[in-house]
């Protein structure tokens, strides 16, 4: 028993030298959870005067019944439009100036080769998300069919299959074989992010994750985005339908989704009186990614409850399968529902009798949009014969912002002035196709950063009518419905347009 | 609002979710009949099922929704072709040489065709070319609505479902009561030798009756896809799992067995299901929990504990256990001094130049991948504890990593405190886990105590990792740093490699005491009789509790040091309860045994699909599935591991070669031929 507890006391001497020599590399003595990767401080950075929180409460919330209302379809007001976001880059001069570069991955005198990673394999959502590739393909084949950029052709020379949460082990090999200028991305996870970001490598992707904020040298295709704040948005939107009694799902095994679902109850229940006296009449983030058991319980109760608006933060599959049994249980008809995840042709084609009438949100300007963007037109002529997907876009425009990127390094470009230039763009909305993003500021999680939230809240989206989509927000030319950001009192939104 | 109106409302409540129940009960039902029906013909526990069940889905798939085939030809085809032929084939290839095999045997091999099949359907069927998106069911306009009673919807899906459930086990009844088939059936599972002196062709009997079973499966497999919401939209054998934990549970009613128990019991299920969803409050915690995706789980761990059958089942079950002879011994144990030598001196040279190529020449890829299969040879030396030593199969190890590398991550980000002390404590944590789960299961042994530790991986899973104070939280990052330990900053890959070697060394040598200890000896006596063992003083508990403890604390500290390689809880990449029965697989094919079988496995799992698949091959990734899926059937043939297996043939052809002896080994009879009913 003795030579017992003189074992124990010596690992328990032992382990207390340990714990008292050690710590963790990188540390830094103000305690508290690791910085994130490091992100210089952008020199123009805003003052220290943080936007209020979004989603706390406001006091003066008045409706404004008189304010001209842009109602979807309506035509908007002509005069006090706000000001045209400030352009993208333009075509710079030097754009067929050719310098000799040495020393910066997948630079040759011929080629600039990027690499992609994409969720191919074992994808759960069902998705083409492989149809990323596609657009940034087709992008790349505009710029080659104009002469390329300083002298030389961009080239997707490496397509890596992420098999679904391997894309770290991808991204290290990528690094490793440092053949490539830039990464692009677009995966179901993306544990890859730092590895990316800490090595340097210019990364573009489908913006979908939180790792696409405070990493210094990744962008999305649109900025990090604000789940679960308060908004007005959603009571607008039922408002718009006549709804009066919302019910609400959020997976409860998914943060993000369980997260959305709280704001958007918070929001309701925040403007209901504004919104004609709106209620949450049921709300659950109990259920779980699959949805194996159904929601026939779920659905009876929202029945019983006399839902009339549902707001989902799922995927399109869960979606169609609440739609399903709301056809069964003969409900179908008496509500509408918002799908934020649902912009696949192929996918609501094919469902068209369980989604007529729904209302589908998409983070681009759709492609049925009427726009004078020459990014869409260009987008069309150079996908023509692929099968489009919301993927086909955000490689497109990621493919972009890598152009633009490009550009505005100039033709002695490395890595780091690829990236410092982007960061240079304040006011960017690939050609009016995205809300305009200050990738100069808009680093952080607006969850985290209220400051780094976007200037104008957006809302851009189709109905389903006869298994297609039509535009629904805004009007001809003027597809997005936008609300200040700083204003947190009940307003109409502002039918605009952010093309140049 | 009066009483009487309230309870009518209640009523009618629960009235309109047993309606809705039914269906749901009806697939669970359907699954739960299917397992009994393969356990009953073929005694064995498939796990696979839902991969065959998968394969017939996928065929319908491709034939009607993607080659525009009609329905019947697709369903002919998919349901009464390919089920039976895939049945055929695995129990010609398979099965009927391994029918004497113990039932964990079997489960192993059942493991690795899970986690085999799929891949190797997809693969050959060039499945991944598009999305499978968009599969629909077998019945002509099966979402069509009916009204029961005028009121209860159910489509016709449903109707179809729950009319073949019904009459499948009418049919089974009826062949088994009544049929000289059935009770041929039941002969030959039971004794094949038997059979056969009485003029039957045992051989024959047991091909027809695992077609039959896959049969089953088959069209468990096509009828579930529209009654199943997340087969409907996308058709992967991802999709089955629930279904086929949740009819577990239902099967582990009838202890298995029972045909009529286990068709109840999946109604149950189903039923209850519906009706706790209906009925519990959504304002309590725990309760609302219940609503969403763990009741299966605590449903099937609590059947297995507690269920009085399934411990009568296992009291009074293999009456030759007791008397399992011990496992073979090492290879090297009946080494010569001269090939110790050898041995020890080509060992020294290979991981010498392997540290020189590492720490020489490696770019940071190969220095990360040769650093992950360090800690997943620690991880893995969890498995060999647990397996190799204890002689049990536990699906949890995933789980322990899990807390691990959560547990180190919740003290650097909370509390800013070392992630190594993080990863002891997560340790600490898994070993008390460890102890208390160990405690309602220790009596179930075999694949029972298999299916608990599974239920509680997913409980963890489904339940457990979404709470901030276990999975951290996605908006402030799951980030682990790396550590710095007397004064040695640790963030380099070579670095940080160099510590994990150092971990791996002393977590081997930890294993190789537990061996030599008491408890180690202890857990030899009662792999062969636990009765026998307890006679001569042995205090089974303790050993029990002592493995499961320090398995769990190995795996934890595996976890951690996971997260800090990875810089970071890849939580779904790599913690996945699925992925946990890979990790079994891999080991037990590779030798579950030895502190070298778990490194060895270690190494195979990281380094193989990257060198030999990918650049070496240019093969898919999957190809890692379908081969140590594969592999796993030699476990039946060799427990102690393929890799120990050719150890003990390599050493007893350099044996000839060098000595001109007969190899110990090779003349004792035990090295390559372990004896039918072996434990791992």
């Amino acid at each position: 028993m003795a030579a017992r507890l003189w074992k124990l006391t010596l690992v328990f001497a032992a382990l207390a030298l340990v714990a008292g020599a050690c710590g963790n590399a990188g540390d830094d003595d103000e305690g508290g959870a690791p910085a994130p990767t490091a992100v210089p401080a952008a020199p123009d950075e805003p003052e220290d005067e943080p936007a209020p929180a979004p989603d706390e409460p406001e006091e003066e919330a008045a409706p404004a019944p008189d304010e001209p209302t842009a109602t979807p379809g309506e035509p908007g007001e002509p005069e006090d439009e706000p000001a045209p976001a400030p352009d993208e880059p333009e075509e710079s001069e030097h754009r067929h100036t050719f310098v000799p570069i040495s020393g910066v991955p997948g630079v040759s005198d011929s080629e600039i080769k990027v690499t992609s990673i994409v969720t191919i394999s074992n994808n759960a959502l069902g998705t083409n998300i492989a149809a990323y590739n596609d657009g940034i393909e087709a992008y790349f084949d505009f710029i080659n069919d104009t002469g390329g950029i300083y002298g030389r052709q961009l080239v997707l020379a490496n397509k890596r299959d992420d098999q679904l949460f391997q894309n770290q082990a991808q991204a290290l090999a990528m690094v490793e074989e440092d053949d490539s200028l830039a990464a692009f991305v677009a995966t179901l996870l993306f544990f890859g992010a730092d590895t990316l970001n800490d090595a340097g490598v210019p990364t573009f992707g489908w913006g979908i994750h939180n790792e696409f904020a405070d990493r210094w040298n990744i962008f999305g295709h649109v900025a990090p985005n604000c789940i679960g704040c308060i908004h007005q948005l959603w009571p607008w939107i039922a408002s718009q339908v006549g709804a009066t009694k919302a019910g609400i799902f959020g997976y409860g095994n998914s943060e993000n989704s369980k997260i959305c679902a709280e704001g958007t109850r918070d929001s309701v229940e925040r403007y209901r009186a504004e919104a004609g006296g709106m209620t949450v009449e049921f709300f659950d983030t109990s259920i779980e990614y699959g949805l194996s058991g159904g929601v026939a319980p779920q659905v009876s109760e929202m029945k019983d409850d006399g839902v009339d608006i549902i707001f989902a933060c799922l995927d399109l599959n869960g979606m169609r399968t609440i739609a399903q049994e709301l056809v069964k249980q003969d409900y179908r008809d008496q509500v509408v529902m918002y799908h934020p995840n649902t912009y696949n042709h192929e996918f609501v084609a094919a469902n068209a009798d369980l989604f007529e009438g729904d209302l589908v949100f998409t983070q681009f300007v759709p492609f049925e949009a009427d726009v004078e963007s020459d990014l869409q037109e260009a987008f069309f002529e150079y996908t023509e014969g692929v099968k489009l997907e919301e993927q086909t876009m955000v490689g497109w425009l990621n493919a972009h912002l890598f152009y633009e990127g490009l550009l505005a390094a100039g033709p002695d470009f490395d890595r780091a002035s690829l990236v410092e230039a982007v960061r240079t763009f304040e006011d960017y909305s690939h050609d009016g196709l995205t809300i305009p993003v200050d990738w100069n500021r808009q680093i952080p999680l607006p969850n985290n950063d209220p400051g780094a939230d976007y200037e104008y809240r957006c809302l851009n989206g189709v109905q389903i009518v006869d298994g297609a989509f039509e535009q629904w927000t805004g009007e001809p030319g003027k597809p997005w419905l936008c609300w200040e950001t700083a204003r947190q009192d009940w307003h109409d939104p502002e039918a605009l347009t952010f093309v140049s | 609002m009066t009483t009487s109106v309230l309870a009518a409302g209640v009523l009618e409540e629960t009235i309109r979710a047993f309606f809705q129940g039914l269906p749901i009960g009806a697939g669970f039902a359907l699954v739960a009949m299917s397992f009994v029906l393969t356990y009953k013909t073929s005694g064995v526990f498939n796990l696979a099922f839902g991969a065959q069940a998968f394969i017939s889905a996928a065929a319908y798939f491709e034939l009607h929704t993607r080659r525009d085939w009609p329905i019947w030809s697709a369903v002919l085809v998919a349901v009464l072709l390919v089920a039976p032929v895939l049945g055929l084939l695995l129990e010609r290839l398979i099965f009927r040489h391994v029918h004497a095999v113990s039932a964990v045997a079997k489960l192993v091999i059942s493991l690795g065709l899970m986690v085999a099949l799929p891949e190797l359907f997809k693969l050959a069927v060039d499945y991944n070319r598009e999305q499978p998106f968009g599969a629909v069911g077998i019945i002509p306009d099966g979402t069509a609505v009916y009204r029961l009673f005028g009121r209860y919807p159910v489509t016709r899906d449903e109707i179809a479902a729950f009319a073949i459930m019904v009459a499948a086990a009418l049919a089974l009844a009826a062949l088994f009561r009544y049929s000289r088939l059935g009770l041929r059936i039941r002969a030959v599972v039971q004794s094949p030798r038997m059979t056969e002196l009485n003029g039957v062709n045992a051989d024959w009997v047991s091909s027809g009756s695992w077609m039959l079973s896959s049969l089953f499966a088959g069209l468990a497999g096509v009828l579930l896809v529209p009654t199943t919401s997340s087969l409907g939209t996308v058709l992967e054998p991802r999709g089955y799992f629930p279904i086929v934990i949740a009819a577990l549970a239902a099967a582990a009613l009838g202890r298995l067995v029972s045909l009529p128990a286990a068709m109840f019991g999946g109604l149950l299920l189903g039923v209850v299901t519906t009706e706790l969803r209906t009925h519990l409050p959504r304002d309590n915690v725990i309760l609302n929990e219940l609503r969403g995706s763990a009741l299966p789980y605590v449903m099937l761990f609590a059947i297995i504990v507690f269920w009085p059958a399934i411990r009568r089942q296992i009291a009074g079950s293999d009456p030759l256990l007791g008397v399992a002879p011990p496992p073979p011994a090492l290879a090297a144990a009946n080494r010569s001094r001269g090939m110790t030598v050898y041995t020890r001196i080509m060992a020294l040279a290979f991981f010498t130049a392997v540290g020189i190529w590492t720490f020489g020449y490696a770019n940071n890829f190969w220095i990360s991948r040769i650093t992950h299969s360090v800690i997943f040879s620690i991880i893995f030396l969890s498995i060999v504890v647990f397996t190799g030593l204890g002689g049990q199969i536990a699906l949890c190890q995933v789980t322990f990593a899990a807390i691990g590398a959560f547990t180190a991550m919740q003290f650097a980000q909370r509390w800013d405190v070392s992630v190594i002390v993080g990863m002891l404590a997560g340790a600490a944590i898994a070993a008390a886990v460890g102890a208390a789960l160990s405690v309602p299961v220790m009596r179930l042994g075999g694949i029972w105590l298999a299916i608990a530790t599974l239920a509680f991986a997913l409980f963890f899973h489904d339940v457990l990792v979404k709470y901030g104070w276990v999975g951290g939280s996605l908006f402030h990052g799951r980030g682990v740093p790396r550590p710095q330990l007397f004064g040695v900053d640790f963030s380099s890959h070579k670095n940080f490699l160099v510590l994990c070697v150092a971990v791996l060394v002393v977590v081997g040598v930890l294993v190789i005491l537990v061996r030599e200890s008491s408890t180690g000896m202890a857990l030899r006596a009662l792999r062969g009789s636990e009765t026998a063992a307890e006679s001569i003083g042995v205090v089974s508990w303790r050993s029990r509790v002592i493995v499961f403890s320090v398995s769990a604390a190995i795996a934890a500290i595996g976890g951690g040091l996971l997260a800090m390689e990875e810089k970071q809880v890849s939580y779904e990449a790599n913690y996945d309860p699925q992925i946990g029965l890979f990790w079994l697989v891999v080991v037990v094919v590779l030798g579950a045994r030895t502190v070298e079988g778990g490194i060895q496995a270690g190494v195979a799992f990281v380094i193989f699909p990257v060198l030999v698949l990918e650049r070496w091959l240019h093969l898919d990734g999957a190809w890692r599935f379908v081969l140590f899926g594969f592999a796993a059937i030699s476990f039946a043939r060799h427990p102690e591991g393929l890799l120990e297996h050719g150890k003990r043939r390599s050493q007893a052809a350099m044996q000839r070669l060098f000595t001109r002896r007969p190899p110990v080994a090779a003349a004792a009879g035990a090295g390559g031929a372990a004896g039918p009913g072996d434990e791992p």
